[in-house]
């Protein structure tokens, strides 16, 4: 226990110092008076003999002082000496303490922000019971990995698994679809996942009313029971726990609620819909009859597994790999399977990472740019307080104390700045969060917590050692005799300067390296918006329209309801065309199918596939889809199954002229279509997804979309674009609204928006990163500018006297102007040199994020390189011109 | 370790432990007891005395507590920690050890 007694002794020195100095002085004392006493008692007067005994003694300080050592509190109390000596330096220069404190906040907060959304998506676990022990499992077919890397697994492939892999806990399927919702209030879309009836289960969350799903209701033939989202529950049945027990309905059938999940329960979705953000409202049991499905195709479902306790992610995948091979040998034609895991968190938030990594690296490069900085502003201080620590190294301090003084300063001035950070990243955040995209995942769980704070506060002190080490080395190094001997002089440091001038080139290094990637990427968001300028969007008004599916049983009457839908919209005043299609551009695409032309013998699973859209004749009009040849199918082309097909589809014919072809879809029932016309290619799949950001989700940037007439898929749910002229948003939805629910007034109308809104809300994610990459580059190009401005202005006030004397010898304003320039710009230069090596590094990294665009972009880079040339020009040329408008008169005298 | 006064802040140490070690003493009664015990060959000065006596409560080998002396007036006692008995113990047997093998190199002469 001596240590406990030790440290209580410590703290007790340190903290009651009055009460441990007044016990030492009375002890001391008390030895005097002791001896005093003696001295009486060997017959001395009074007076003398205490006399005596202060001189037998003495000096009382000296004991003092040397009993302090012992306690050995020196170190603290030389603390709070440099604490309060650092204050006083603040009053002192407010500008530069105000200075330091906004950008070192700035930065810090900056920092903090970004960490805290970092730390809510990437670190944290999910919120799942033993969420390390959660994985997303794919199937791999060697076969189709040129057109899917990866897939979902095929039902009964999972079924195999579920029987014969003992290192899982468990599995289960998951499959989403929009549902029209009737039953209570007005129908509505809304996203339904169909899930495994142990779905709930294997996370560990439960509903927090009702119950669950019963492994009875996951067969086949069942009643239907529906478990409800919280959001759900709470806009649409305003949280009305008896919900539970009552019935929904779902695309014409009834449904009971068993249950109702939880707020901040966000259901993991994989497979094709892995959209993390796209939360279901509804859940119902997967009920699958698996003699309907074959071994091959159907790869449809999205699997979560759960691995049994102890089991490596590595003798797992074997055991997948085991029962993959047994299902090869039950085919007819022996198709190699494996299968791939993931854990479920990568998959979750997988897409996000690169590019919240991206952002990371932005406001570590800010911050360390902002450190750059100060350490220039404080070396430029330090040649004015080489004087100041000339004496107090003469004086007998220690170089460690002068090193720890001037530390101390600078981690006080981070630490404040740090505080200030704090309060600025918590409001930061919540600006942050506001303009996040919906798509990123668990934004619910981002907070300015514990973790957050601790990071900051480790950044500030790494930032305070790292902008004041320089420095404090340097002004520790300060030879007293030269100091002290140049007099009421500056002293000129040649080293100082050299280490002023490190500091420009690698501040001006980063901000080029900064200003390229966020060039880099704005020009890759260039692209993405010009590939989608394929088609008009201005002036187009969309919606979702959804018939109540038990009402619109019989094809007729939904090819009845379109037909009379348009003409009614289309006699509107102003109204130019209108049409259906089954998914807008950049809005996916839910129906994909082989597309086999005749000759074409390979299995189906090989041959290529296309996104195929049901849409109304003038659909390509009202969206401004341009056609390039041929066509596109009217009302007259009833008897003959039109399609009309995309650019990128007519590769299936090379060379040849696609008007005429025939080609078939992957069913060997269905009867073959007849190629009408060609249109350009639009981006079918949101754009996030078409850059070849790591992903695990199978890759959509297949373009080829076949467009058949609606009459040959006639399905309830669609999306309505109106081309209007003299465009009013307002009264036309309004007179849209009512032309459509004059057909029939039970049809839900939803999601109106202007096709502009539709293309901005696909480019939201990058729009945010870019805006945020822009925001950081232009205060990487302010402080460098800044910076450099800092390092020429002090060279110059410090070279007033000699730059007075050149121009008393003759030289010309125009000669110190450009000596003056020369000197900041060659070390600008060699860090443009440095930061375009260090961008052609960086974007090698980023290539997922790039879209049309190399990495080493020579046009992109030579912008950067040519703005931060143009901004550290500007840095210089102040001072410069300052210098050259020198009285050489008053230069003279300056000293 | 090798600094030359080592010996003598380690004897003194041993003194003040040695004179401790019965009952509780002031400072002032420390230093005249050593030197009465020594025939006034060992003269303890005050500059060393106070501040090994810090160091060994900073250690943790002696404590302090304030109690009236002899004369009626308020005195700071030093007494032995259990850490510090053991800690006489060892040195007592240290020197021992080192003034024996002094004895034997002088005694070879």
């Amino acid at each position: 226990m001596r240590w406990i007694d030790k440290l209580r002794m410590r703290l007790l020195s340190l903290f009651s110092r009055s009460r441990v100095e007044a016990d030492l002085n009375a002890e001391l004392q008390f030895h005097i008076e002791q001896q005093a006493a003696e001295n009486r008692q060997n017959g001395m007067d009074p007076d003398s003999a205490r006399r005596a005994a202060l001189r037998a003694f003495g000096g009382v300080a000296q004991v003092e002082e040397e009993c302090r050592d012992r306690r050995r509190v020196r170190f603290a109390d030389n603390l709070v000496r440099d604490i309060r000596f650092a204050l006083r330096m603040f009053r002192r220069n407010p500008v530069f303490t105000a200075v330091a404190l906004l950008t070192l906040g700035l930065g810090i907060g900056a920092n903090a922000a970004i960490f805290s959304v970092i730390d809510g998506v990437l670190l944290r676990p999910l919120n799942f019971r033993e969420s390390q022990r959660l994985y997303s499992i794919w199937e791999l077919v060697p076969k189709f990995t040129d057109r899917f890397p990866l897939l979902p697994a095929n039902p009964r492939h999972t079924q195999e698994w579920r029987q014969d892999c003992k290192s899982f806990e468990g599995f289960a399927e998951i499959r989403t679809d929009t549902m029209t919702l009737a039953g209570l209030g007005d129908p509505e879309q809304v996203l339904a996942a169909e899930v495994s009836w142990n779905y709930f289960d294997l996370l560990g969350v439960g509903p927090v009313y009702g119950r669950g799903f019963l492994r009875e209701e996951g067969t086949p033939g069942r009643s239907r029971e529906a478990v409800v989202s919280d959001a759900l529950w709470r806009r649409k049945y305003s949280s009305d726990p008896s919900l539970v027990g009552r019935s929904i309905v779902l695309d014409g059938t009834s449904y009971i609620v068993i249950g109702i999940m939880p707020a901040g329960f966000s259901a993991p979705i994989v497979g094709w819909n892995d959209r993390a953000t796209l939360q279901p409202d509804v859940f119902t049991p997967l009920a699958l009859d698996l003699n309907s499905y074959g071994d091959i195709g159907d790869f449809d479902f999205g699997v979560i597994a759960r691995l049994a306790p102890g089991v490596s992610a590595q003798s797992a995948l074997a055991d997948l790999d085991v029962a993959q091979s047994r299902i090869t040998q039950r085919m007819d034609e022996k198709i190699e399977l494996h299968a791939k895991m993931e854990p479920l968190k990568d998959s979750i938030v997988g897409q996000s990472r690169k590019g919240l990594l991206l952002l990371f690296g932005a406001v570590a490069a800010i911050l360390l740019i902002v450190c750059v900085n100060l350490a220039s502003l404080l070396l430029g201080k330090a040649n004015l307080r080489a004087r100041e620590s000339a004496i107090r190294t003469a004086l007998g301090a220690t170089r460690g104390r002068l090193l720890s003084q001037t530390l101390t300063e600078s981690i006080m001035l981070a630490l404040t700045g740090g505080l200030a950070g704090i309060v600025l990243a918590d409001w930061g955040l919540n600006v942050l969060l506001r303009l996040a995209p919906a798509d990123l995942p668990r934004l619910d769980e981002i907070h300015l917590n514990l973790p957050v704070l601790l990071f900051a506060m480790g950044v500030s002190i790494f930032a305070g050692v790292l902008f004041g080490v320089l420095p404090a080395w340097r002004l520790a190094r300060t030879a007293p005799s030269d100091a002290l001997k140049a007099g009421g002089r500056t002293v000129v440091q040649a080293g100082n300067n050299r280490a002023r001038q490190a500091l420009v080139i690698a501040e001006v290094a980063v901000s080029v390296a900064m200003v390229a990637v966020a060039g880099l990427l704005l020009a890759s968001f260039n692209r993405v918006s010009a590939a989608n300028q394929s088609f008009q969007t201005s002036e187009v008004l969309t919606m979702d329209v959804q018939l109540p599916a038990d009402k619109y049983t019989n094809p007729e009457d939904i090819d009845r309801f379109y037909t009379r839908a348009l003409e009614s919209i289309e006699s509107l005043h102003g109204v130019a065309s209108a049409g259906f299609v089954s998914k807008l551009p950049l809005s996916g695409d839910v129906w994909r199918d082989a597309v086999s032309v005749p000759g074409d013998n390979r299995p189906f699973p090989e041959r290529p596939m296309a996104g195929y859209k049901f849409a109304t004749p003038d659909y390509f009009k009202a969206v401004g889809i341009t056609l390039i040849a041929g066509r596109a199918f009217d009302e007259l082309d009833r008897k003959i199954r039109p399609a009309v097909i995309s650019q990128a589809t007519t590769n299936l014919w090379p060379g040849e002229n696609p008007i005429g072809k025939i080609f078939r879809r992957s069913d060997p029932a269905s009867e073959s279509l007849i190629v009408v016309g060609v249109v350009r290619d639009v981006m079918t799949g949101d754009v996030q997804m078409t850059g070849d950001i790591q992903s695990s989700a199978p890759s959509r940037s297949n373009s080829m979309t076949v467009y058949v007439p609606y009459w040959l898929r006639l399905r309830p749910a669609a999306s309505l674009a109106v081309r209007i002229n003299g465009y009013d948003s307002l009264s036309a939805t309004a007179a849209i609204r009512s032309a459509i629910w004059s057909i029939d007034n039970q049809a839900p109308v939803s999601n109106v928006r202007t096709l502009n809104q539709v293309v901005a809300g696909s480019l939201a994610d990058r729009k945010f990163q870019l805006g945020v990459l822009i925001l950081f580059a232009a205060s990487a190009l302010l402080l460098a500018a800044l910076g450099v401005y800092g390092v020429v202005a002090e060279s110059v006030s410090r070279r007033t006297n000699e730059i007075g004397i050149r121009m008393a010898l003759g030289a010309s304003k125009y000669q110190v102007l450009r000596i003056t320039l020369r000197e900041g710009m060659t070390w600008v230069l060699i860090g443009i040199g440095l930061g375009v090596a260090l961008s052609l590094a960086i974007g090698r990294l980023l290539r997922g994020l790039l879209f049309g665009i190399g990495a080493g972009d020579p046009l992109t880079i030579g912008a950067s390189a040519l703005l931060l040339a143009t901004v550290a020009f500007a840095g210089c040329y102040l001072p410069a011109r300052r210098a050259s408008r020198i009285d050489p008169m008053l230069a003279l005298r300056y000293e | 370790m090798g600094k030359p006064n080592d010996l003598v802040q380690g004897t003194l140490d041993l003194l003040i432990l040695k004179t401790i070690s019965v009952e509780p003493k002031h400072g002032w009664a420390i230093a005249k007891r050593i030197q009465q015990v020594s025939g006034e060959i060992l003269q303890i000065q005050q500059g060393s005395l106070y501040p090994a006596l810090h160091r060994l409560e900073q250690q943790g080998w002696i404590k302090s507590h304030w109690a009236e002396s002899g004369t009626g007036r308020k005195a700071k006692f030093y007494s032995l920690t259990k850490a510090g008995r053991g800690q006489f113990e060892k040195e007592t047997a240290n020197w021992n050890r080192l003034s024996g093998a002094i004895d034997l190199v002088l005694a070879q002469g």
